[in-house]
């Protein structure tokens, strides 16, 4: 099942799921009517989900977790009877997870695997996954489809809900499309290919831009040399490493989740120590300064998540848009922070970003996740006289949305700025950048320019491999 | 929760959430809920055979056609406000400094240490009992501050637990180390009387008042109009986008909890100088936790410590009249009580609005026939 964000996706499963009461209309199941009125209805009848944002508790096993809320669990039992008594039936769903640790110890992947074994073991034949690969790696991601097809095999149906085209492509036999609340169109995956998947979900046209070059890449703008850092348990995330960044260059960072693309975007925002090596901008050594002393000298960073470090959610539209700018004039004048030119200058984000609001004193929380990122987008870009940092500045978003981040980063570069864009997603990689470089364990594992870049070297380098040269 | 339960009491009625925030309609209710607090408070004691209404009436003019009413009532509310404001600022940053009575008797320690064994120019030693109280009052709150900040305690249980502490101290100064050895009676478990006065203006309103008014305004002023006071709400709001920022949070969470000690330390100063004149576990009766309440119904707004630091001393004061009146004046702790359950449950309120479930029913009707019109209109 495809659709933009709020197409209407994660409602209907709600519905299938017992959670939320349809107003009208019929469910049938192997022909016949049925009725839910809550989740537990839903199981009974075979229908099994797992939920974007898991349902586990953090603290118990994997097998308490299993048998919270189930009726066939024992009133009184043993931590270890419980685990000898789900290890059969993990054997019988065909998934592993070992029954003994903790979720909180688990990886986001193996978590999802506990939430499908919760379902599979409670007998579902119909297995709904609402947006599964938003939290995994793509390794982890091509488990969760490997699985998916050996549950088809076994005769189970399963929903496969998403926004990525190709993921949809790749796993499914048909291809549902939702816009706004409606089904628009059911395909057998034969007929179907990304142009008309695009079409459909987005209701037009508007897809595949090409992103010529504008400018000539000049001098060199940020230089980082041997630089080194550790993550926050202490382990090497950077190991020595170099990488140069010309005047309007867009240099994407290829890899896996958690191989140092986090610390590598806080090294050069000023947010996390070097532990040796140097940063330097324009030839000018920034080692070791703070993340204000580097927005000063003009390096922006989209962070890799807008709820927890790139916004205040609560705060109003106003607050946000200077979280950047308040230290400067006009904003700051002497001892005191202006409201009106820091209204004027949200007022000028908020049109220059092309962020849908009704005025700036809204809090950004009530914003979409589309507008919440192109507000980040546009107070960065203001801040990225020389650097930008961009860290998934497309995840979660619909087409639109990230069509609007992506060539408003391109438009950034074209005025000579350097743009280092850290992505999971290849394609938006591949799509936009003038160099690729793949990160593995902390370091630079290869470097291709846009016309050498090959999708399997690539693959290959983010997966471990050497490269050879 | 509230809407929940309420839904099921009247499944006909629903609580819808309202879209829009509107600041007026908090006040009202807030204000709706103060009413229905005093008219509970009102039954009972009609119920209990006392006349509520009388008893208000003696009230009213008491506080505010006497000049003894006024002034107490005023003095009253110089510790409030200043508690109020305390709270407040600390938790601008998210930290809850529950601990302002134990640093109001540290502050006012300080303040009868100088006063004391300090001799010199009134104005000078007056001076110097302000900034030592208020020295003390953060350092007293610099111990939960490292402890949170450094070491991720708590500071509620640590601020909390520390109140005892300094009250037990204060007994132990007035009791034992500096007791009045030369006094009788009541006064025989306390410090000596310190000779010190502040002025009265208009010879009702204490300088303590005007200072605590001064700084309710400055510090209305630093949140609203200052780049400190803009970092200090970022902070509070979202830590992560502060640090990400550059904004110095971990320097501003010691600022914010220091300050917060400093005037409630204050607060314990000017208790002791216009008030009690005498340093005992006595001191203060409450009036740090008063101002906690104080806070939580100025709910963020810090202009709107003023009117219920008032309205806090009002209510306070009424408990000395009812007591004349031979009434407990434990009453008056339950009705701060109810006022702070009403008011709360009042805030949430405002952001819904009652749907009469027929209705919505009827209305959607309507528009759907209204469509269908439409519709056949354009084929």
């Amino acid at each position: 099942m495809l659709g933009e964000n709020g197409a209407g996706k994660t409602t209907l499963m709600n519905i299938l799921s017992g959670l939320y009461h349809p107003d009208g209309g019929e469910i049938l199941i192997d022909g016949k009517q049925v009725n839910f009125t809550n989740p537990q209805d839903a199981i009974q009848l075979g229908i099994g989900m797992v939920h974007q944002h898991f349902r586990l508790v953090n603290n118990l096993t994997v097998a308490e977790n299993i048998y919270l809320g189930w009726s066939e669990t024992p009133r009184i039992i043993s931590p270890k009877k419980l685990c000898d008594a789900i290890e059969p039936l993990m054997a019988e769903s065909g998934f592993y997870c070992d029954p003994n640790k903790r979720i909180e110890d688990l990886s986001v992947g193996e978590q999802q695997r506990v939430e499908i074994i919760k379902a599979l073991v409670r007998g579902a034949k119909i297995l709904i996954l609402d947006e599964p690969t938003s939290v995994l790696t793509p390794q982890e991601a091509d488990e969760l489809f490997r699985n998916l097809r050996t549950m088809t095999e076994s005769g189970r149906s399963v929903i496969f809900i998403s926004h990525k085209l190709d993921e949809v492509l790749s796993v499914s036999d048909r291809i549902t499309i939702l816009r706004n609340g409606q089904n628009v169109i059911t395909l057998p995956r034969a007929e179907s290919d990304t142009r008309i998947l695009a079409k459909h979900m987005v209701g037009d046209e508007s897809f595949d831009k090409k992103f010529a070059h504008g400018v000539e890449i000049g001098d060199p703008v940020l230089e980082l040399a041997g630089v080194t850092a550790i993550d926050d348990h202490g382990l090497l995330a950077l190991n020595d490493i170099d990488l140069l960044i010309r005047e309007g260059e867009l240099i994407g960072v290829a890899g896996v989740s958690g191989n140092g693309q986090r610390e590598l975007a806080e090294v050069i925002a000023g947010l996390r120590p070097i532990k040796s090596g140097q940063l330097l901008i324009n030839g000018e050594d920034w080692t070791g300064r703070s993340a204000a002393e580097l927005a000063a000298v003009g390096v922006g960073h989209i962070p890799e998540d807008r709820n927890k470090t790139g916004l205040m959610p609560n705060l109003p539209i106003l607050e946000n848009a200077i979280l950047r700018e308040y230290r400067n004039p006009p904003i700051r004048k002497g001892p005191w922070l202006r409201k009106g030119p820091a209204a004027e200058f949200a007022r000028r984000l908020v049109q220059d970003g092309d962020v849908r609001t009704p005025n700036i004193s809204v809090a950004v929380r009530v914003l979409s996740g589309g507008n919440q990122q192109k507000l980040i987008t546009q107070r960065e870009i203001d801040v990225a006289t020389r650097v930008l940092v961009a860290m998934h500045p497309t995840r979660g978003l619909d087409i639109a949305a990230t069509e609007a981040v992506r060539s408003a980063l391109i438009r950034h570069r074209d005025h000579g700025v350097a743009v280092l864009l850290i992505s999971e997603d290849l394609d938006e990689i591949l799509s936009v950048s003038d160099r690729i470089v793949v990160m593995y364990e902390g370091s630079v594992s290869g470097s291709f320019t846009s016309v050498e870049a090959n999708r399997d070297e690539i693959g290959l380098l983010m997966g471990g491999s050497k490269q050879d040269i | 929760m509230i809407p929940n339960l309420f839904n099921a009491i009247f499944p006909k009625w629903k609580l819808q959430r309202r879209s829009d925030y509107s600041r007026v309609r908090g006040y009202i209710f807030k204000l709706l809920a103060v009413v229905l607090a005093l008219l509970i408070t009102a039954l009972a004691l009609k119920l209990a055979g006392k006349p509520p209404l009388e008893l208000a009436k003696i009230l009213i003019t008491t506080s505010f056609t006497t000049k003894f009413g006024r002034t107490q009532l005023l003095r009253l509310a110089t510790p409030l406000i200043l508690n109020g404001v305390a709270m407040l600022i600390a938790s601008r940053m998210q930290l809850f400094n529950l601990g302002l009575e134990g640093q109001l008797y540290i502050g006012a320690f300080a303040a009868v240490a100088v006063g004391l064994h300090m001799s010199g120019p009134p104005t000078l030693v007056i001076l110097l009992m302000a900034l030592a109280a208020m020295a003390a009052g953060a350092l007293y709150a610099l111990i939960p501050a490292v402890m949170r900040i450094k070491a991720g305690v708590s500071e509620i249980l640590t601020t909390l637990l520390l109140n005892p502490l300094a009250i037990q101290f204060a007994a132990y100064i007035g009791m034992d180390v500096w007791r009045d050895r030369s006094a009788v009676g009541g006064s025989a478990n306390t410090t000596p009387s310190i000779p010190y006065n502040l002025p009265t203006f208009f010879e009702e309103v204490n300088l303590g008042l005007i200072i605590a008014v001064v700084i309710v305004l400055v510090v209305w002023l630093v949140f609203t109009r200052t780049p400190w006071g803009y970092e200090v709400t970022a902070g509070g709001s979202n830590i992560g986008a502060a640090k990400y920022s550059g904004m110095p949070v971990i320097r501003n969470l010691f600022v914010v909890m220091l300050l917060s000690g400093a005037l409630s330390g204050l607060s314990g100063m000017t208790q002791l100088v216009e008030v009690t004149h005498r340093f005992s576990p006595r001191l203060s009766n409450n009036l740090g936790w008063m101002g906690v309440n104080v806070a939580i119904l100025a709910g963020g707004d810090t202009l709107a410590i003023l009117p219920w630091g008032i309205f806090m001393a009002l209510i306070l004061f009424s408990g000395t009249i009812l007591k004349t009146q031979g009434i407990l004046d434990e009453v008056v702790l339950a009705l701060t009580g109810l006022i702070l359950l009403l008011t709360s449950i009042g805030e949430v309120l405002a952001n819904y609005r009652l749907v009469n479930m027929d209705k919505l029913e009827e209305n959607a009707m309507k528009e759907i026939s209204r469509v269908d019109i439409e519709i056949e209109k354009i084929q």
